[in-house]
């Protein structure tokens, strides 16, 4: 886990930006980093200038510099002119969010700017020991380091993080931003198990264990790592239980890609880690061994060329093996539909269209409409699933999606049964606007807040509806391309975390949003005062 | 990297007569212990392995608080024994790779005192430090080895950790042997660049200093010191009008050396090398068009400062067309066969460029990057690749520049390979069981790897290697050998005068008895 991003295309020549003004005479810029945390400085932080204003040339000029042992930059010769500041070290986050979105400075003919104060968020570190029954390290047993994340369907487990232990049982996560975490360990299962092997005693298996000791992550309260924090005791102790075999055949496709394949089984609705993994023989049979007792999803996945997908199995393990599943090679369902452009002839364009359903997002997109508007899509999921539609052309709404003659207002599709019916989008031309205003608790309009355009409930589901802006220096924001009806505008002080994309996580706050109605080629404006970080932090017990 | 804890082991099995009782179960038990120490090895899974598994179950066990194990009810037949535990290997005498050792067990018979043998595993700790001594966490740490690879020697990894909060690091799961450390820590930062560094904190591989791990050892101290490093960038634009389409990848071959870590970056302006060591590199770059693969290729020159690259010059992907000819003997299954094309590129060695050879013998690649390329085919016992035709002109080497004008391929196969066998013995003439036995090409053929073949001497030192192409060999026996140095030409010299020659005719039979190199032997040559 790298806590730095790839930084996009720096160029560390300040003869870049001395070339563009020879005339001006050059300023200076100093200040300092800090650890927002604890107030030291923060040393061999790489400290960057960033024009601001875009030159012809494509990328942005930047200088960098490095912080000395009292935290300390300094730029000569900085051509004048305004720049984004922002620094980068290692175990450190900027502060106020990502590394954009920091306060601009100008430097005019010979000024000598100073006191820059750049503050960086420690990041967190956890370690523990993954131990056996009697205290005995777990060597190579894998920890997977979770946390809630919230989308449009609803918040849910993702993985942020994965450790493994060494021969001590020992293992450490690093670069943690803030937040409340869930870990799961699992230990190593023994490798090289002949197919039809027979145990001499009854087959006994480590479950996968949520911290502290829970097979369910709902039984467990995670951990909150707070800024620059070292939690050293994250332990498991884990228990031997029987174990049994899920057995069957994976039936379709070719005897080829059935010897690439392996059948996983996995807790039903995690996106993260597998209870168990079996190899599928060329024959398409397969065996898992090492299974407790609970429910799975058992599915095949290979990585064969063109895999076509298969259908997964809900499988109760109870007190003995399971045997005879059966996964089948699903349908392919091919959508065939339209795109047709309100007023207009449609253009030559790229729609995006995706399903997504519980178990991943299958991109189904880039398809280039024709003349016609027509478009075909092969290989859709045979499931209900959502609809999203993305790259919609500037200017642009979805006005509507119908599958046959079913107004799909919140883009769920049923695909169980295949298509039976054309899918058409209508764009609409006629859309509103919002513009608006932020200020803070104090009257004081506010940059870089995070405005969200949140669509009425049976939308909700709609990520094309939920449109997002920030403010600028004065306060102010406009959202475009607003697809007519009723809206809730919320304006956030940082975008740390994807939650506010969730309606589910904005209900405590609708007090603090504007209700707005647009019209079609209408302007709404409304005033927005700042939902802060301690506002949520407030509310966090109310949280989902 | 994962230290797979199959493999042989040591395996002392004292047979006690077979138990008269017919009703008797057959049953193996035995016990497992450090080979330091004598002492219990307890939890370790004990696998005997079925030779037929789809016919015959495999068995297990754990062992118990005294290291124990005991199968019972078995079906009688010969079985290899595994052992299995983190933290352990299983050295059993013989080379290097051979298949495990057997226990054999009659029906209702009872095989006792099996003794395995378990290697403990060591571990170097240590700290990364940057050039003022500070800790550098989340910095790569490898510990490598030299290994061979295409007969060539050099040094690779074999595990690999990342430095914790304080820099420190725990490399573990190491076998006895001679280790090089290795630290890499890049966040794409500039002025935070650092060179890949050996122990104790040299850039340069060879002033690195080797690190001698004894069977559980815990070596400790072992800080690195990281070395700035000098890197440039590389910027190539793409052609003007260009719309990025899809799949797109790029990266760097060097003349010599690694790969720079560092991926590039896209924009809608073109490609970034953020930070390319200095040296001369072909940079290839491939997007899609119309749904088309297209390639870029261009050669650069880092010195002491940032390239422009220019514009980028994309080709389409070319089409090998071709067809499999069989002399010698009959080779019906023609679709069994696939046509690799090799590169010399590393990246692209990964992913070779293969096309599915058609009953009819015709084979057709597509979008092949128009680089070159040594043609081969897969490895099916039966044929071999004689040689490699365009027209009437034969390739040499097998090699093909795709960029030059192209006609059909005929790929000349031979189906008339022979088959050598024999004996292993030592000095004292007693046989030798799990030798490594490689019958090597050499004469006419001596640039044909493809034509050299291994097999081991099974548990009355004797061996039977199929499928040697006709032609000149010399075959070698040894005791124990790193894998893969007997394709080395410069590490097999000093033992040609131990190996036998011979010379296969064409679906020949060959029969030679052989001293086998001693492990000692191969240890002096290597000091």
């Amino acid at each position: 886990m790298k806590a730095a991003a790839i930084l996009p295309f720096l160029a560390v020549l300040s003869g870049i930006l001395c070339a563009q003004v020879p005339a001006a005479k050059p300023g200076s810029v100093e200040g300092t980093v800090a650890n927002s945390t604890t107030g030291e400085p923060v040393k061999k932080a790489t400290v960057t200038l960033q024009a601001a204003a875009l030159s012809n040339t494509a990328e942005p000029a930047t200088i960098t510099a490095l912080t000395d042992a009292s935290g300390h930059f300094h730029f000569d010769n900085v051509p004048p002119g305004a720049y984004f500041t922002f620094a980068d070290r290692d175990g450190f986050v900027a502060a106020n969010g990502p590394r954009h979105r920091l306060p601009e400075i100008t430097v005019a003919e010979e000024q000598h700017v100073q006191d820059v104060a750049i503050k960086l968020t420690p990041l967190g570190v956890v370690s523990g020991h993954v131990l056996d029954e009697d205290g005995d390290p777990l060597v190579r047993a894998r920890i997977i380091v979770l946390k809630y994340f919230y989308s449009a369907a609803g918040k849910r487990l993702r993985q942020v993080g994965f450790a493994q232990t060494n021969d001590l049982g020992e293992f450490e996560v690093l670069n943690l931003p803030p937040a409340r975490y869930y870990f799961q360990a699992a230990p190593q299962p023994p490798r090289n198990i002949p197919p039809h092997t027979r145990w001499a005693r009854p087959e006994e298996a480590y479950p996968a264990t949520f911290y502290p000791n829970a097979r369910d992550v709902k039984e467990t309260t995670g951990a909150d790592v707070a800024p620059g924090a070292h939690l050293s005791n994250i332990d498991f102790r884990l228990r031997k239980m029987p174990a049994y075999h899920i057995r069957g055949t994976v039936i379709g496709g070719t005897g080829g890609d059935r010897g690439t394949g392996q059948v996983a089984v996995q807790t039903p609705e995690a996106n993260f880690g597998t209870a168990a993994v079996g190899q599928v023989q060329p024959d398409g049979s397969f065996d898992v061994r090492g299974v407790v007792s609970g429910s799975y999803e058992v599915s095949y996945q290979h990585f064969g060329p063109a895999a076509p997908r298969y259908s997964s199995q809900s499988v109760h393990v109870a007190d003995a093996d399971v045997n005879a599943v059966v996964l089948a090679q699903k349908p392919e369902v091919n959508v065939s539909g339209t795109v047709a452009v309100e007023g207009e002839q449609p253009e030559q364009f790229g729609l995006q269209i995706y399903f997504s359903t519980l178990k991943g997002i299958y991109r189904a997109g880039n398809h280039p409409v024709g003349a016609d508007g027509a478009f075909a899509i092969t290989g859709a999921p045979a499931e209900v699933s959502q609809l999203q539609i993305g790259n919609v052309p500037a200017g642009k709404y979805v006005k509507s999606i119908h599958f046959g003659d079913r107004d799909l207002k919140n883009g769920q599709i049923d695909l169980t049964n295949g298509a039976g019916a054309s899918l058409n989008i209508v764009l609409g031309a006629d859309g509103g606007e919002v513009d608006g205003y932020v200020e803070n608790s104090d009257g004081q309009p506010t940059a870089a807040a995070q405005v969200i355009l949140a669509p009425a409930e049976e939308y909700e589901a709609r990520s094309d509806l939920l449109k997002q802006s920030v403010s600028d220096p004065s306060g102010n924001f406009r959202i475009k391309d607003v697809a007519p009806g009723e809206y809730k505008v919320f304006a956030w002080q940082s975008n740390a975390e994807d939650a506010i994309q969730s309606a589910e996580f904005r209900k405590p706050f609708e007090s603090k949003s504007a209700a707005v109605t647009v019209g079609p080629k209408e302007k709404a404006s409304v005033q927005l005062s700042l939902i802060t970080d301690s506002d949520i932090e407030k509310e966090r017990s109310k949280l989902p | 990297m994962i230290s797979l804890l199959i493999a042989a082991l040591a395996l002392l099995a004292q047979q006690l007569p077979a138990q008269p009782p017919a009703q008797a179960t057959t049953a193996v038990e035995g016990r497992v212990i450090n080979s330091l120490n004598g002492e219990a090895v307890p939890k370790v899974t004990v696998i005997l392995r079925s030779r037929d598994q789809e016919h015959q179950p495999s068995y297990a066990d754990e062992t118990d608080g005294s290291g124990h194990f005991s199968i019972s009810d078995m079906e009688a037949g010969e079985y290899a024994v595994l052992a299995e535990r983190p933290g352990f290997i299983t050295q059993p005498p013989g080379a290097t790779g051979a298949p495990p050792p057997s226990v054999k067990v009659e029906k209702g018979q009872q095989v006792k005192d099996v003794t395995i043998r378990l290697t403990p595993l060591g571990a170097i700790t240590g700290r990364v430090l940057d050039a003022d001594g500070d800790p550098v966490r989340d910095a790569q740490v490898e510990a490598l080895v030299y290994g061979y690879r295409n007969g060539k020697k050099e040094l690779r990894e074999v595990e690999q950790v990342q430095s914790g909060d304080n820099g420190n690091f725990r490399l573990f799961g190491l076998r006895p042997g001679t280790f090089y450390l290795k630290a890499t820590h890049d966040l794409g930062i500039p002025g935070q660049r650092v060179a890949a560094t050996y122990y104790p904190g040299a850039a340069d591989q060879s002033r690195a200093a080797p690190v001698v791990v004894s069977a559980g050892s815990q070596l400790q101290g072992f800080d690195i010191r990281l070395q700035p490093a000098a890197a440039y960038s590389v910027r190539f634009k793409t052609p003007e009008g260009f719309q990025v389409e899809g799949f797109y990848n790029a990266f760097l071959a060097p003349e010599q050396g690694p790969r720079p870590p560092e991926a590039a970056e896209f924009s809608h302006e073109g490609v970034v090398f953020p930070a390319v060591p200095p040296g001369s590199y072909e940079a290839v770059i491939t997007t899609s068009a119309g749904g088309k693969k297209i390639y870029a290729i261009q050669q650069i020159e880092v010195v002491n400062a940032d390239v422009d690259g220019g514009t980028l010059t994309f080709l389409p992907g070319v089409e090998v067309a071709g067809s499999v000819r069989v002399e010698g003997g009959a080779f019906p299954d023609l679709a069994r066969l696939q046509i690799d094309l090799q590169s010399e590129h590393e990246i692209l060695v990964a992913e070779t460029q293969t096309a599915e050879v058609n009953p009819d013998g015709s084979f057709l690649a597509k979008d092949v990057p128009p680089l070159t390329y040594q043609l081969a085919i897969n490895r099916v016992p039966g044929v071999y690749l004689k040689s490699v035709r365009m027209g009437d002109k034969q390739l040499a080497d097998r090699r093909i520049d795709l960029a030059s004008k192209l006609e059909p391929l005929i790929i000349v196969l031979g189906a008339d390979e022979g088959e050598v066998e024999g004996s292993v013995q030592n000095a004292q003439g007693d046989p030798v069981v799990r030798a490594r036995v490689n019958v090597i090409a050499y004469g006419d053929h001596s640039d044909r790897g493809d034509f050299n073949r291994f097999g081991f001497s099974d548990g009355k030192g004797e061996f039977n290697i199929k499928n040697v192409p006709p032609g000149e060999y010399k075959v070698f026996a040894w005791e124990d050998v790193p894998v893969g140095a007997p394709q080395d030409p410069e590490f097999r010299k000093p033992f040609e005068k131990q190996a036998a020659s011979i010379k296969m005719q064409p679906n020949g039979h060959q029969k030679v008895q052989l001293t086998a190199i001693s492990a000692s032997q191969v240890r002096q040559a290597q000091e």
